[in-house]
Parts: C-alpha cells; structure tokens; sequence
C-alpha cells in the first residue's frame, strides 16, 4: 500500500514524516519506504481496512489521539427502473452487490489532482472511469469495477448480472489479455450467458470500458474473502482489488463507495444516473464482544483502570458500553473481521496503549528439566569430540537430488541408503528428495574445497545432522548420523618434516577416540564391503554385536565422479543406534601399584590373517593378566616367505595385586604362543 | 714449630684460592679438589705433619686446619656451582633456534558458525530455565497449520511457498510445530526452546535459502504475560549480542505485527549502528492453540517466539550473503 503524508494530511493531523513512520510502525503497520512524504506500506493479512486512505487516517487518529475529519458520505436511494437485474448464486460467496447503470458517460483523461493520487497510490491513470474506480478503492478500500454496459446488455434491451461460480468448459480472456480456464472453484460475474469478470480480481476484455463507451454499470460488492482467494489461487494471479476482498471490505459501506464514485462520474465524465439496485442478500451484523479488565491487565502486565481500558477501545473507534465494574462489551465495527475473542481486544488495548510502554518483567518459577537432554548431552560430547579431532564442522542441505545419490554410488542398503522420500513440489531439480545418507552431502564439501584450490591442505570434516528414512506411510524415521570425511591432500611443504599423510588409519583413529570418548570402549571392526569403497579399504564397526557404522577409503570410481584430485576417507556411524549403547556412568579404577612386565612376541603368519584375530587369539589365551597389546612392527617382503606377515607385537602383564615373576609370564606367554600356532597357523620367530 | 705450621697452612689456603678462582671447568676441578683435599691431597699431607707438634699444640693448630678445610670446601663448592652454570649456559646457547620460525599447523577444529550461534542460544536459554525440545522435521499438516490456527485458506499452505511429501505430510516451514507435540504430552507449566532445521519453498540467493534454521520458544504457566515476554527476549538479545552494541546496552523494540498462532502479536527489533533490524515474531499464544491441544485457556497463559539463526549469526559477523553458510568453503569456515 502506497501513500502519501499530504493525503492523509487531508483526513487527520499527522506528525513531521519520521515520527510518523514510527506512529505505522508502533500500530503494526510495517513501513517499508519512506520518501519525501510517500510512504510505502506492509499491510498484515488481518487488516483489509488499512488498505485504504480513510481506513490509515482512522488508524493513526487513535494512535496520535488527533481529531479524525473523515467526509460524510450518504448512501444514495436506489433508482429503480426496472432494465437492472442482480442475481446472487451463493450468498456466502457474495454477501452484497451494488451496481450503478449510468449514461452520457465522455471517457477521457483523469484531472491532473486524481492522476497524482493514483500515481502516488502506485496505480497507472487510464481514463477517467477506470480512475475513479481506481481513486475509490485507494481513499475507502473498496474497490470498484465499471463494466461497459453493452456485455451485460439482454436481447430485451435489460441489464443481467449474474454471480455465480464458473462451470467447467467455461473460460474467460481478462483484462491483461490473458486467458483462463475456468472452474467451479472460480467466482465469476456473469452476463446472461458467460463469464464477463473474475470476481474481485480483475474484470474481461469483452466487458471493458472503451473510448467510445457510453454507458458504464458500476459495481461496488462485498466478496467473501474465501471466494476471492479460491479464485486467486486457482487461476494463480493477484491484483489490488484481489488484495482487499481476501483480507477484508467493510460490507457497511458498499453503498456509499458507489454513491461516492457515482458522485465522481457525475461531474468528471458527465454520467448521468439511470438505474441503481442495492442487493443486501446476507446483511452484515455487528457482534459483541466482553472485555474483562482483569484479564487485560494480567496478559499484558499492566496496571489500567476501567475508564482508561474503554478510552483506549474507543479511540479505534469502537462501540463500548460498560457491563459491570469489572467487564466491557464492545461492538465489533463493520470495517474489521479480526475481531471476535476478548482476545482481539487485548491486542487492541495493548497497540493504543503502545508495545512500547509495557514494562519489561521476568517470569518466575523453576524448570527441572532445564537445558539440554541426555542425547542432547550426548549429541554435544559427540561433536566436542570430533573437534578435538581436529575436524571442521560443516552445515549441508538436508535435501538432495537422485543424481548425486548415484554419484555416490548409493544403493539401497541397509545403513546406507533407502528410497528417498521424494518433494512433491520441488522448486529446484538439485533439491528433490530428502537424503537417505550423508554420504553425497560429505563427498560434495570435499569436492567443493578441492575445486577451490588444488593445493589446499586436507579437508578434515564432520557433520552431526539427520537423515530421512521412509517408513510405511506416516513421517519417516529421522535419524542422527555422524559423517566424517578426510581428503588425502598434497602433504604440506615445510622446513619441520613429519607432517603424516592421511590414510585410513588417520580416519580409524579419530573414530576410534570418538567411540572411546564416548564411552564405547568394545567397538569392533571387520573387513567390510560397501560399493562406495575400496574393496580392500572398508571396514564395518560393531558395537555389542550392532552394526552402528562403516568407515573406509572412497572407491576410486567415486572419488572420480565428484572430481576429487586425492583420495578420500569417509566415516559414517548412526548416532542415535550408538547412543543406546552408552551411559554416563564412569567407575574408578585404582592406579596401580605393582610394577608390570613387558615382553614382545615377533610372528610369522598367513598374511590374510588379521589384527582383530590375534589379538582375540592373544587375549583369550592370556587371560586377566595381560593389560595391554600393540603390534610394534609389520612387515613383509624378503625375507619373510610370500603370502606371509611378520608382526611383532609387544605386550604388557600385570598382576593388581602382587608382583608378577617371570616364571609367571613365561608360562603366560608359552599359552599364548600356543594358542597362535594352534589356531593362526603362527610361528615363532626368533 | 707450630707457626711452621701454621704459616704452610696460610700459604697453602692462598695459592688454593688462586688455583680455584683460575677453574676452567668441572673436569679440573675436580682434579683441583683432590690435589688439595683427597687422601693424597695437601691439606691432608700437612695433617700428617701435625705428629710432630706438642700434645698441647695439637688441638689448636688441628682446629686452624679444620676450618681452613671447611673454608676451601666452601671455595669449591662455590667455584663449582659458578662452572656447572657457565657450562649449562655454554651448552644451551648452542641449542639456541629461531623462535619466530613458524612451526607445523595443528588441525584446529571449528564449530560451524551457525552451531556457535545455536550453542549460544542454548546456553542463554537453559539458564534462563528453558528445556530444549526437538521434533521432526517431516511434518503433518495438522501440526505444522491446523493445530496452530492457520486456516486451510491461509497462504502459508499454497504449493508455491511450502514443500510438500503429499497432501498430510510436508517439510515444517516453521519450528512451531514443535509447540503442539510438546504441549500433547506435557500438562503446563511447559518452557522450552526448540531449534532446528526449517524449510521454505524459496530460490536460493544472498538472503534466501530454502532450508535454514530457526528457534521456536515457548512459555506456558499460569500469570504468563506480555511484559514478560518482553522482559525475557530483551534479557535473552543483550546477552547474545553481548559486546555487539557499541553503547553496551542493546536496544530492542516490540511492533504490533499479526500471526495466527498468537494474539496479541509482534515483531522484536534491535538497535544495530544506529537502525533497526528486525529478528523475529512473537506473541502471546493464542488461546485458540492452547484449546486445541485441551489446555484450560482461563488458567494458563503463554508467550511463544521464534526467530531464525541465520540471520541472528549473519548480524553477529556481519555476513552478507546467507549461501556462504551451507557451501562450507573451508576459508570462510575457518575464520570463526
């Protein structure tokens, strides 16, 4: 809504421009520019009646609490002649419908005062019917429409209007020259036979005024606010008419927004009166609406008395009668349809009485269950953690499209990716689906900052956010996951040498630490096999027998297909699965205080026999006794035989309460020996 | 004949405290030590000719070599204090390096600026009292519109500005919705916060994104009222804008505004070099929303207010263009 300071000016004294702005502003009327006195307005979906000059000066009459000089205007008695014919399919979908038939009508240019207005209002002057149509809406908020009499006109020589909703097959070509087609859920105005108007939003070619119109009907309506808008979102555009009927047009005063543009047309196009019906099928009726003080008082935190209370009420402009000491009743005005809880009036009270000058307080009472839950708690161990890692927190999109799935060579398998659950109404083909994994949103980061600068040092990166897994019907099972990413970058050129490459074991510790940092000291990995992986780089982590994640060196196909120049480590784990095996309780373990003995074991074995293996082999057979295992060195190659490993490992005894004795350990250590020849095929070497 | 004596020890504590003084280092004192005081050593060797002096004498002329004794030691001791410190400092100014070489960079790990932003809001409003809640981000219509009192004409509904599953089911446009889920299965007083991931069927651009992050909060209780909606998002603003204001003292402004969940309505401002910057919605909650989810509206009253993250992170910094926060360029990352 546009407007300018003189106009209102013109209906209400107004403050120098800036205070003025901050007069729309403290009565919730947005300002969205403000230039040399022209205003441009944001009206709120529950104000109709600010869409109109007369309706702004009303407004800020009761926030300044200056005098209001709006011009009377009367309805003028209905002309009968019996030629105009209103019919009214729905009373709920047009509760008022007034319509003018005048003659002798010059169409011809607006005096310059009314194109001013218009221009000021944001409007483009036509002629001088269209612009006092135009003119009308922008001083009372109702806006008009003036049809060319002749597309309403019977083969009887009458005048015929029909509202009524569209059928189907029908359509309509509008002002603008656009076609519609039209259907139930569009509320039309019709001559005898066809659509000549859309209802509140914009009138037919056929039906417009020409330069050599004549004979003009004016139509002054009250739609409902529910047909325009059915209209509006069917056949997809809005106007300023449109605006209003959707919020609201005061139903009391169609009457005289016609007499007002009647007047108008008398004396700037020469129109003289022939016939004028006023079709009232659904009055409108004023309800009544109780106000306590108490209430008041205690939503808003202030300290008014009753008379105050009623002076607020009626610098709106509202009708207040006193129903005891302690309530008001308050008629709702015929220009407002926000009204009708006690509720509305408090807002009311509380936007006279002015947002700003309620004191600032604090609520009182306790909250046990303050701050963060215990996944929450969890949630921020988990990320505290991977920081300490080292790793850059990254903020993916949730959404994703079925390309980058496929580039990251998901397929539906169980932890990783499900059928997507795809957007109905996407607005953009990269964002479709909701993402199964982090996977794609991981592999995009790096590629991103590898695209930056080929030379970057390596990309170290986690996210903690949701993925969306699809279940029968209903919402889908929103589910916490835990994606790290590390690219293998060019290692940094430096005078200190000994910056370590990133490899898979960089990943496997910072996962590890993770795990263990959170309390889940018994992790398992196994030898894995994920299409997204290097067949011999991927490994699967168990947790009490649960699959909670899989980490490994991305396969070369993929790193390819996301154009990534290194080579790349993922991790991926289901935080809400892992979160069920932990807890935060914590027993103490006594230092210990006997001394422990060291030992180490080289062995020559089967190089498909894994890590996880001997050290499961080693400390079953150790027993309680043995507080730790390291494998010190790996090698193979000459001398060690082909299709062999030589490991060596060192290990750790120690007994809590005594000192151990080598016989002791020897004995251990013959077990362990054993059980490794015995059951990995192990030599000894010496 | 014992002022023979006597004078020898004179003359062998003189030149014993020129030989020490002339130490070079721990080596020769060492051998310096047991010239004079080792079994072989002087001192010692003068001892030995005590035999010749007088019962009476004795005593006397033994305590003069005692504390001569005592004296060098002291000497020594000394002497080889100073040399152990010329050495150390000797052998340290060789391991001298150049301290403004610059060394290794250790992988730093950063929080997200966004996740800062929603730490601090956490924190601010969990010692304020408030729990933190969460709901899904799958909605159903009922919970994301109908149960908050916006109309099925409303516009927030249409295709062209929410994302939608199917007709029931849609990506929340607001975290409101989390309101009703906690409200369903709490009996009042409830006073939470909910922050999370929103969507908005928007283009993407410098101020737009179709998904990004918001923090509904709510206050239900008996005596809740408008002042103390106030009171609390003013408190809760100072403190996340701390130092941000150049006074110290930030000012924030409530405008009447309209929502169909609460009545009466406003949006909170704040005073940034010298404008006004809108944040976020607020209100009393409708009584209608408590009704629909079977609260007694005559007892309990509450505020709710909901504000993005984004835009509170991109003031803080002064980011200017909201994509920089999902596009994760590790250079723009790295500075918070």
């Amino acid at each position: 809504m546009r407007i300018s300071q003189d106009w209102l000016n013109q209906y209400v004294d107004t403050p120098p421009e800036e205070e003025l702005e901050h007069v729309f502003e403290m009565a919730g009327i947005g300002v969205e520019e403000r230039e040399n006195g022209q205003f441009t307005l944001e009206i709120t979906s529950n104000r109709g009646d600010w869409l109109g000059a007369f309706g702004l000066a009303r407004e800020v009459a009761a926030m300044t609490g200056n005098r209001l000089r709006l011009p009377v205007i009367e309805e003028a008695a209905p002309v009968t002649a019996k030629s105009l014919k209103v019919e009214m399919e729905n009373a709920a979908d047009c509760t008022r419908y007034h319509a003018t038939l005048l003659e002798n009508i010059k169409i011809a240019e607006s005096p310059q005062w009314l194109q001013k207005r218009l221009i000021a209002g944001g409007m483009r002057p036509q002629n001088n019917v269209v612009d006092i149509t135009n003119y009308v809406m922008l001083e009372m908020g109702q806006p008009l429409h003036a049809f060319d009499a002749d597309s309403i006109a019977t083969s009887t020589g009458g005048h015929h209007i029909v509202v009524r909703r569209a059928r189907i097959g029908e359509s309509i070509i509008t002002l603008d020259g656009l076609e519609h087609q039209l259907s139930h859920d569009v509320l039309c105005i019709c001559n005898h036979k066809e659509p000549v108007a859309v209802a509140g939003l914009m009138g037919g070619a056929s039906s417009e005024v020409k330069d050599h119109t004549a004979k003009v009907l004016l139509e002054s309506a009250h739609f409902a606010p529910a047909a325009v808008r059915s209209s509006g979102r069917t056949l997809n555009f809005g106007t300023e008419a449109s605006r209003r009927f959707e919020r609201w047009v005061d139903p009391a005063a169609t009457a005289r927004a016609a007499a007002r543009a009647t007047q108008l047309l008398c004396e700037l196009a020469g129109a003289n009166v022939v016939e004028s019906i006023d079709v009232n099928a659904a009055p409108w009726h004023a309800e009544m609406v109780e106000i306590r003080l108490a209430r008041t008082n205690a939503m808003l935190g202030l300290k008014l008395d009753l008379p105050t209370l009623s002076a607020l009420l009626e610098r709106l402009r509202l009708k207040v009668l006193l129903k005891d000491n302690a309530t008001l009743v308050v008629e709702t005005p015929s220009w407002r349809n926000d009204i009708s809880r006690e509720v509305d009036l408090i807002e009311e009270v509380a936007r006279v009485h002015g947002y700003d000058k309620i004191p600032q307080t604090l609520p009182t009472g306790a909250n046990v269950a303050a701050g963060r839950s215990l996944v929450q708690r969890l949630e921020e161990k988990a990320r505290s953690l991977l920081l300490r890692s080292g790793l850059q927190e990254v903020v993916t999109y949730s959404l994703e499209n079925a390309e980058k799935v496929a580039k990251a060579g998901l397929i539906e398998n169980g932890l990783l990716a499900s059928p997507p659950l795809q957007l109905r109404n996407p607005l953009s083909e990269d964002y479709t689906q909701l993402r199964t994994s982090m996977l794609p949103s991981l592999l995009g980061v790096l590629q991103k900052n590898a695209g930056n600068d080929p030379k970057a040092e390596a990309a170290r990166i986690f996210e903690l956010a949701r993925v969306y897994l699809p279940k029968n019907g209903g919402l889908p099972d929103e589910r916490r996951r835990v994606g790290i990413a590390l690219s293998a970058a060019v290692p940094l050129a430096h005078w200190q040498k000994g910056s370590a490459a990133t490899d898979f074991f960089s990943l496997k510790a910072i996962v590890n630490n993770f795990l263990e940092g959170l309390g889940a000291h018994y992790a398992e990995y196994r030898t894995a096999s994920n299409q997204q992986f290097h067949p011999g780089r991927c490994a699967s982590i168990t947790l009490e027998g649960e699959d909670i994640g899989v980490l490994g060196e991305i396969h070369p196909t993929i790193q390819e297909n996301w154009d990534l120049p290194q080579r790349a480590y993922v991790a991926l784990l289901d935080f809400d699965a892992l979160v069920r095996h932990l807890t935060l309780r914590r027993v103490y373990q006594p230092i210990p205080k006997y001394p422990p003995v060291d030992r180490d074991l080289a062995i020559l074995l089967d190089e498909s026999i894994s890590a996880a293996r001997v050290n499961a082999v080693i400390k079953k057979a150790a027993g309680d006794l043995l507080e730790r295992l390291d494998v010190f060195d790996l090698y193979t190659g000459p001398p060690v035989p082909e299709g062999k490993k030589s490991m060596a490992l060192s290990l750790r005894f120690r007994d809590p309460l005594r000192t151990l004795n080598d016989g002791m350990v020897d004995e251990l250590i013959e077990n362990i020996v054993g059980a490794l020849e015995h059951e990995c095929g192990a030599q000894l070497r010496k | 004949m014992s002022s023979e004596i006597e004078n020898q020890l004179h003359e062998l504590e003189q030149n014993a405290n020129d030989q020490i003084a002339a130490l070079a280092n721990l080596a020769e004192w060492e051998e310096t030590r047991r010239g004079l005081l080792g079994k072989k050593g002087s001192l010692t060797g003068l001892l030995r000719g005590m035999g010749k002096l007088s019962p009476e004498e004795r005593p006397r002329v033994g305590a003069l070599v005692n504390q001569t004794r005592e004296r060098l030691e002291a000497a020594l001791e000394e002497r080889r204090d100073a040399l152990k410190r010329m050495e150390q400092n000797a052998a340290l100014a060789s391991e001298a390096i150049d301290v403004t070489l610059p060394p290794l960079p250790l992988p730093r790990g950063r929080r997200h600026p966004l996740m800062q932003t929603w730490d601090d809001i956490v924190r601010i409003f969990s010692n304020l009292g408030y729990s933190v809640a969460e709901g899904p981000e799958v909605e159903n219509s009922y919970y994301n519109f109908d149960a908050l009192n916006i109309g099925p004409d409303h516009p927030a509904r249409a295709e062209r500005d929410t994302l939608f599953i199917d007709d029931d089911r849609l990506l929340r446009t607001e975290t409101s919705a989390v309101q009703i889920r906690v409200m369903e299965n709490t009996e009042p007083p409830v006073k939470i916060i909910a922050p999370g991931r929103v969507y908005r069927r928007d283009a993407v651009d410098r101020t737009h994104s179709p998904i990004f992050h918001q923090v509904e909060g709510l206050l239900v209780a008996e005596g809740v009222s408008f002042g103390d909606l106030k009171g609390t998002l003013t408190t809760f603003l100072q403190q996340l804008f701390e130092g941000i204001s150049k006074t110290g003292n930030l000012q924030t402004r409530f405008r009447p505004h309209h929502f169909p969940f609460t009545e009466p309505s406003a949006e909170f401002d704040v005073l940034f070099n010298g404008k006004w910057l809108e944040l976020g919605g607020c209100g009393m909650v409708h009584p209608k929303v408590l009704e629909n989810v079977g609260y007694n509206s005559e007892k309990y009253t509450g505020f709710a207010f909901g504000f993005g993250i984004e835009r509170m992170t991109m003031i803080k910094y002064g980011i200017d263009d909201i994509r920089l926060f999902y596009e994760n360029d590790l250079r723009f990352l790295e500075q918070f």
